[in-house]
C-alpha cells in the first residue's frame, strides 16, 4: 500500500491537472489567444507528419476496407460493370445533353454558389476519433481559406472550416453539435437556429414558433440573416419529425442533412467568412 | 529532461501510430484510441501521479491536433491514467493477465469519460446504442498494443521510478 504521503501528493496532483485541464477548457471555448497559438504550433509541429501518416495509413485503411467489405466490394464491381455497359450505351445521348445542359448553366448557373468565389479541395484525411467530427482538406490558407468559410457539395451545406494552415484545413461537419448556425423553413420562410444532433442528424430547436406550418419533408436552407456567416439559400436538409417543446411554446424539428457525409472525397470551399450574400 | 524528451517520444508515435494505422480502420463504426493506451501504461507502470500527468500531456497534444474542444481528451486521460494507476498500486498479487485486464478496464472507463466530457461539454454527440462498440474497438485495440506499449512507457519513465510499485 503506498503511504498516505505519497498519496496525498498524488491526489495533488491529480486536482491541479484537473483544473489545468478545465483551464484550457474554458480559454479555447473563449477563444484566446494562447490556445489558438498552441494549436497553431502543434498543426505546424506535425503537418508533416500528418501527410506522411496519411501516406503510409491510406493504403492500411483501404486494405482493411477491401478486407471488411469484401462482399460489399464484390456486388459493387458487379452492378458497376453493369452501369459501364449502360453508360457505354447513354455516352452519345450524353454528349447531346451535355452541350444542352452547358447552354441551361449558362442561364442558371448552381443556384446556391451563383457567381460566389470558391475553390474545389479534396478531402485528404477523416475523423481521427469515433468521437471526432471534422474531417480535412488539401486546400489551406495559401488558396485564401480562412476560418468559419462555408464548406458545401453539389448537394448543399456540408460543414465550416475550423482551423486551417498554409496547406490544410479542418472541416467541422454540420452535425457537430457545437456547429450552431441560422436555417430557414424554405415553405414557410420561418427562420431558426440547427444545431449537431444525434444519428448523423440536425436539430432546430429554437426560434420555430409552435403555430409555425412545418410537416415531415419540408425542405430546410441557410437563413442567410444578418451576423450569419454562411450565405443564403444553401439547401441544408428535410425535416424528418417534428415536436413540441415541453413548454409547448416552440417546435423541435430533426433534420435529415441533404449532403451525404459519409465518405465525402471532395467539397467546395466558398471563399467568404459572412461577406457571402 | 532526459525522461521528459522519451516521454515526448513516446507520445508523439502514439500519435503517428493513430493517426497512420488506428484512425483510417473503423470496426462497428468505431476507432480506436492508442493514446489513450499510453495514459493507461503510465499509469500501470508508474503509479496514479505518474499517469495523470503522463495522460494530461498526451490528451492536451492529441487535442490540439483536433479540432473538438482543447483539454476534453486532457481531462479524460488525467482520469484514466489516475484511475489505472491507483488500480495497478492497489494490486498486490503480479500475474500477466492482470495489466492486461486493467488495460481492457481502463479502456472501457477512457470511452465512457470522453462521451460523458464530451456530452457535457457540447462535443460530438454519441448515442447510447453506439458506445458499446466504441467500447469494444478501443478496448480490444489497447489490450493487443498494450504490451508493446507498457514497455516503451517502462523504458521513458525508468529512472528514477523503477523501484515503484508496478504490475509489470
Amino acid at each position: 500500500m503506498a503511504p498516505p504521503r505519497r498519496s496525498r501528493r498524488s491526489r495533488f496532483t491529480l486536482l491541479l491537472l484537473v483544473l489545468a485541464s478545465l483551464t484550457v477548457l474554458t480559454l479555447d471555448y473563449r477563444d484566446t489567444a494562447p490556445v489558438r497559438g498552441l494549436r497553431s504550433v502543434a498543426a505546424t509541429v506535425f503537418s508533416p507528419v500528418r501527410s506522411l501518416a496519411d501516406t503510409v495509413g491510406g493504403p492500411v485503411g483501404n486494405v482493411w476496407n477491401g478486407i471488411t467489405r469484401y462482399d460489399g466490394v464484390r456486388a459493387e464491381n458487379r452492378r458497376l460493370r453493369q452501369r459501364i455497359d449502360q453508360l457505354q450505351g447513354d455516352r452519345i445521348r450524353s454528349e447531346v445533353d451535355a452541350r444542352e445542359l452547358r447552354q441551361l448553366r449558362r442561364q442558371a448557373d448552381i443556384p446556391f454558389v451563383g457567381d460566389l468565389p470558391k475553390v474545389v479541395a479534396q478531402v485528404v484525411s477523416g475523423p481521427v476519433t469515433s468521437f471526432d467530427q471534422t474531417f480535412e482538406i488539401d486546400r489551406g490558407t495559401g488558396d485564401g481559406l480562412r476560418k468559419d468559410m462555408p464548406v458545401v457539395t453539389d448537394a448543399g451545406l456540408v460543414g465550416r472550416v475550423v482551423r486551417v494552415t498554409g496547406d490544410r484545413a479542418a472541416i467541422q461537419l454540420v452535425t457537430d453539435s457545437r456547429f450552431r448556425f441560422g436555417v430557414r423553413l424554405t415553405r414557410s420562410g420561418e427562420v431558426g437556429i440547427a444545431r449537431g444532433g444525434r444519428d448523423g442528424r440536425l436539430v432546430v430547436d429554437e426560434g420555430v414558433s409552435a403555430d409555425t406550418d412545418v410537416k415531415k419533408g419540408d425542405t430546410v436552407t441557410t437563413s442567410g440573416v444578418d451576423g450569419s456567416v454562411f450565405p443564403p439559400k444553401v439547401p441544408v436538409g428535410t425535416v424528418v419529425s417534428v415536436r413540441r417543446t415541453d413548454d409547448r411554446t416552440e417546435k423541435v424539428l430533426e433534420i435529415q442533412p441533404v449532403a451525404n457525409l459519409d465518405g465525402l472525397t471532395y467539397v467546395t470551399v466558398l471563399l467568404c467568412d459572412g461577406t457571402c450574400r | 529532461m532526459v525522461t521528459f524528451a522519451r516521454v515526448a517520444l513516446v507520445v508523439f508515435v502514439a500519435i503517428v501510430v493513430q493517426l497512420s494505422f488506428v484512425a483510417p480502420i473503423t470496426v462497428l463504426g468505431a476507432r480506436g484510441d492508442v493514446v489513450l493506451l499510453v495514459a493507461i501504461a503510465a499509469g500501470i507502470e508508474a503509479g496514479p501521479e505518474r499517469g495523470a500527468v503522463v495522460g494530461f500531456a498526451a490528451g492536451l497534444t492529441f487535442d490540439l491536433l483536433q479540432a473538438g474542444p482543447a483539454g476534453l481528451s486532457a481531462l479524460a486521460y488525467t482520469l484514466v491514467g489516475y484511475a489505472a494507476g491507483t488500480f495497478g498500486s492497489a494490486v498486490l498479487r503480479s500475474s500477466w493477465w492482470i495489466p492486461l485486464a486493467a488495460t481492457v478496464l481502463a479502456s472501457a472507463l477512457g470511452v465512457v469519460v470522453m462521451a460523458l466530457l464530451e456530452a457535457v461539454f457540447g462535443g460530438a454527440p454519441v448515442t447510447v446504442g453506439h458506445l458499446p462498440a466504441i467500447v469494444l474497438v478501443v478496448a480490444a485495440i489497447n489490450a493487443l498494443l498494450s504490451r508493446p506499449t507498457r514497455w516503451a512507457v517502462r523504458r521513458a519513465l525508468a529512472p528514477p521510478w523503477r523501484d515503484r510499485p508496478s504490475l509489470r
